[in-house]
């Protein structure tokens, strides 16, 4: 498609319209944009004649734009709800990511301490993957969540507030969810904890989850400040 | 290109695509040129703010649309639904209404009713 379109682009997802509708408006005017360069070529005219005149007739970026933002029912979803989309939704998947590892080891537990060919003693063989999900789950799932939500808020040219917010919360659950898990093992039950950190080692926590998912969010911000030309990048 | 009173316009772009798509199948820029070229370029839209009107009706259930290539280009044709052409209906008859109604009052007629 024609560089042409990048700064409409780029319009239409800073005023929340969605990816889909964005592209197909974008596809279209670019083929309407072939049909008018074809007729002012046949009308006369030097070929950039005919490409001013044909843009001029298609509209300026701002007058495209607005009669695509001014849809409701063209504007995506985190347009319309930035706070279910950028903080509600990171730290439900991380709720709900934890509970379903936690669920799945809990029924594997379950399931090797009654098989047949191992009764009673099964559970202790899932220790390295328990320790593997453990420390998965307690240093890298939120941070790892907050570069996805980085990224995505990257893509739809989010205004900052909300995945700023939402990476703050993402921190501070990811920080607070410290999960430890004992398994089963002869005659005693298996155990999760969640153990909250003591203050001082919460907020070293925080400030490096902090730091580390905002990264992202951070050198991309700065580097579209720098360049304002070069904003269709991502 | 003749500019068009945006106040006058409400309306009309929708009316007048329900129309023109109730006889054929056309992509945009037929749409446009076919605007411009039946009202005497009196109404004439700024070409690209079609595409917002045309998706818009499309979502609505009024247009269906297909794509198809033609002369080595591919195009989305739009076409009247069933519905589309219940609700061309029931514009053209507000329309013809209020059209009806503008001009008595500016011929000086008598007294007007509820459009």
């Amino acid at each position: 498609m024609s560089r042409a379109f990048d700064p409409l682009r780029d319009r239409l997802l800073r005023g929340g319209v969605g990816g889909a509708p964005a592209r197909r408006y974008l596809t279209e005017l670019a083929d309407h944009l072939e049909d008018l360069r074809d007729e002012e070529r046949q009308a006369g005219g030097s070929p950039r004649e005919a490409e001013a005149r044909a843009l001029r007739r298609l509209g300026d970026t701002e007058a495209l734009a607005d009669a695509m933002i001014a849809r409701r029912e063209f504007q995506a979803w985190e347009a319309r709800a930035p706070l279910a989309a950028y903080v509600l939704a990171p730290s439900a998947v991380l709720a709900l990511a934890t509970g379903f590892w936690l669920a799945l080891l809990v029924a594997a537990s379950v399931w090797l301490r009654h098989a047949a060919w191992a009764p009673g003693e099964g559970a202790a063989s899932l220790r390295p993957l328990a320790d593997a999900l453990t420390g998965f789950s307690n240093s890298s799932l939120a941070i790892l969540l907050g570069w996805g939500l980085a990224a995505y808020a990257i893509r739809r040219r989010a205004p900052l507030l909300w995945p700023v917010l939402g990476l703050l919360i993402l921190a501070a659950a990811g920080a607070a969810l410290q999960v430890e898990v004992t398994l089963p093992a002869a005659g005693l039950p298996g155990e999760i904890d969640l153990r909250p950190l003591a203050l001082s080692g919460y907020l070293g926590r925080l400030f490096l989850d902090l730091a580390l998912t905002a990264a992202p969010l951070a050198m991309m911000s700065l580097w579209q400040a720098r360049n304002p030309d070069r904003r269709t990048m991502a | 290109m003749a500019s068009t009173n945006a106040t006058f316009m409400n309306g009309v772009p929708e009316l007048l695509v329900l129309r023109l798509l109730r006889d054929r199948e056309m992509y945009g820029y037929e749409i446009v040129q076919a605007i411009r070229a039946d009202t005497g370029e009196v109404v004439s839209l700024g070409e690209g703010v079609v595409y917002p009107l045309l998706h818009a009706l499309e979502r609505a259930g009024a247009l269906t649309a297909r794509r198809a290539a033609v002369n080595g280009r591919s195009r989305i044709y739009y076409a009247l639904s069933p519905r589309g052409a219940a609700r061309l209906t029931e514009m053209a008859s507000l329309w013809s209404r209020l059209t009806g109604a503008l001009q008595q009052v500016m011929t000086g007629g008598g007294h007007v009713q509820g459009v």
